[in-house]
């Protein structure tokens, strides 16, 4: 089953008084990694909530497709798997209680559980805390237990708002690495940051300011098009003009 | 509508191992209702008793009599310290306090009085209290009433004499009327407090949002979120009819399963509410206190303190569109008078209509928040 290609078309969302998104036009390719890069207030967070069908556009149209097969609402909802910027969590349940409910909550079978949660723990390193409530678990022990939540229903579409930010550096490396541990054919993973040096880490770069997405492509090309060395360099010339 | 048995599971355990862990939870849903029955079943009470009594009269038969019969009576006591035939100001008692009720008799005495016939003996009350003193005031006619046709006297002149018999509550005991009204009351503010605090404790953390973009149903989240305190609902109800019948020892005449039929009903309205609250608050103090501004007119337009019939009919349609008083007659009739089913089924209709109403507006505004 391939990974499902999401499709922005022309999406303008208000929040409030501020124009978060504006004729946002982009397509998320199939089975990529793909870094939505901004200062904040880009409205990186507004879109990851419009892919994740949180918001509905205020103008335009979000579409997804799985191996050229357009998706209906109900199945986005099955194979999509989002993690918010803080992610929230019960925290008087245990790793393992917390696995549990979302294994009900995907209606998974029970071997199947067993065999991903096994995996899971193993590439988290969390084996040792699954009797930890997730309220006395460090920060980034935190992210991993709910993107493990996220990882056990396998999602096609795997959203990701700022998953590292506040936590160390070493932390950060281990989310990256456990992204790129399921990304690929299966997956397709979008994840907005604003640390500039994570940008290097996607396969594809999309560069959001203020709203309007400013460009699209690998990080060479981007850098390339605004013709600078850092992806930082790309919003000081935005901010200076 | 997609319900899955699977995922409404996970939502129970996981409910349940969440107030299991949670004191404070767990003194809410327990502690309260246990607490109010022995409250309202022991200390307030709507009898009226201690009335400090004092018989101004020159020492004579009827006046001794008098005395001593309300004295036994247990709903008067003496004032220590004042003989009534040496009562100069009858009033000044009333107003100093030292008495709440002074029977005064013409300076000729009881017997002159009630052989004539038209002279009137005086009762001096304390009406502070309205309610109280026209109880008091029916006590002491009825003890006067007793005393002058013991000793030969007619009284009152009236040509019907009413034989009263108390039907259902023989003793007129207030517990027996309260514990009924409390079962739905305690319930009904627990069902409606921590059941809309649970959700709102969702929307408040952020895992509301982890529902609403997981594989499950909006009927999901929301049979999910309700379905425990439900049980927990109908836990409590057994409860509180448990400590009324084993502990206040109040007749239970009734049937068990239409006391089931009832709570299941109302129990279903109360948590609608707690989801029509919960889908216009935020955070968790808000539904605190979203609950408690529906629960104080719910309450006192209930029946559960005040009769419904003494309500103006200006608010009694209040009344009418309010869950917890179909129960409260419901439960009462039920549990004192054996639960007639022509009066039972009419109540549970009207509960179930409203119940209805309210489940139907909960789910229309839940599944529009969500989406």
């Amino acid at each position: 089953m391939p990974a499902v290609r999401a499709q922005v078309h022309q999406v303008s969302k208000k929040m409030g008084r501020a124009q978060a998104l504006w004729q946002v036009e982009d397509v998320f390719g199939a089975g990529q990694v793909h870094g939505i890069i901004g200062p904040n207030g880009a409205g990186k967070t507004t879109l990851i909530r419009v892919l994740a069908g949180l918001l509905h556009p205020d103008e335009g149209t979000v579409s997804y497709d799985e191996g050229g097969t357009v998706l209906s609402a109900a199945d986005v909802k099955r194979v999509t798997g989002y993690f918010p910027q803080e992610p929230s969590l019960y925290p008087d349940l245990t790793c393992r209680e917390h696995l549990e409910f979302f294994r009900d909550l995907y209606d998974l079978p029970q071997a199947d559980f067993e065999r991903r949660a096994e995996e899971l723990l193993h590439a988290t390193g969390m084996a040792p805390f699954t009797d930890r409530p997730a309220g006395k678990l460090s920060g980034g022990m935190y992210k991993k237990l709910g993107l493990m939540c996220v990882l056990l229903n396998r999602p096609k579409l795997l959203l990701l708002d700022e998953p590292t930010i506040g936590v160390d550096p070493v932390s950060r490396q281990e989310l990256w690495d456990l992204v790129y541990g399921f990304a690929g054919e299966q997956m397709t993973v979008i994840v907005s940051t604003s640390y500039m040096d994570e940008a290097g880490r996607c396969s594809q770069v999309h560069v959001l300011s203020s709203g309007q997405m400013l460009a699209a492509g690998t990080p060479e090309d981007v850098m390339k098009h605004f013709g600078v060395t850092d992806f930082a360099e790309i919003f000081l010339n935005h901010e200076r003009k | 509508m997609k319900l899955r048995a699977r995922t409404l599971k996970g939502f129970f355990v996981k409910e349940i191992i969440q107030i299991l862990r949670d004191p404070k939870m767990i003194f809410a849903i327990f502690f309260i209702p246990v607490m109010q029955t022995i409250m309202f079943g022991l200390a307030l009470t709507s009898e009226v008793k201690n009335i400090k009594f004092v018989v101004v009269s020159k020492p004579g038969k009827i006046a001794q009599e008098i005395e001593n019969r309300a004295l036994a009576s247990g709903w008067f006591s003496r004032v220590e310290g004042i003989n009534g035939a040496q009562v100069e100001d009858p009033e000044a008692l009333i107003a100093s306090h030292r008495a709440e009720a002074v029977l005064v008799a013409p300076p000729e005495g009881f017997e002159k009085a009630l052989e004539r016939g038209n002279q009137s003996i005086q009762l001096l009350l304390n009406a502070t209290n309205a309610q109280r003193a026209q109880q008091v005031n029916g006590y002491v006619q009825q003890i006067v009433a007793e005393v002058a046709r013991a000793n030969g006297y007619s009284v009152g002149g009236g040509l019907i004499d009413l034989d009263m018999r108390v039907l259902f509550n023989h003793y007129m005991d207030t517990t027996s009327y309260m514990v009924p009204a409390l079962l739905v009351m305690s319930t009904f503010i627990v069902l409606l407090v921590v059941g809309g605090m649970a959700i709102a404790k969702e929307k408040e953390t952020g895992t509301m949002e982890k529902l609403i973009v997981s594989p499950c149903s909006v009927e999901e989240i929301m049979l999910g979120k309700t379905l425990p305190y439900f049980v927990i609902g109908l836990c409590i109800v057994g409860l509180i009819l448990f400590i009324g019948v084993a502990g206040f020892g109040i007749p239970f005449r009734g049937s068990l399963w239409q006391i089931t039929v009832n709570s299941v009903l109302f129990a279903v309205s109360a948590l609608a509410c707690a989801l029509l609250i919960s889908t216009v608050v935020h955070t968790q103090q808000q539904a605190m206190m979203a609950s408690v501004l529906y629960l104080m007119p719910a309450i006192l337009l209930s029946g559960v303190f005040f009769p419904v019939a003494n309500i103006p009919p200006v608010f009694r349609w209040m009344c009418y569109l309010n869950p917890m008083t179909y129960s409260v007659v419901n439960f009462r009739a039920i549990i004192l008078k054996g639960g007639d089913a022509a009066f039972f089924w009419q109540n549970c209709l009207w509960l179930a209509l409203i119940s209805a109403v309210l489940c139907a507006a909960a789910y229309k505004n839940f599944k529009s928040k969500l989406n």
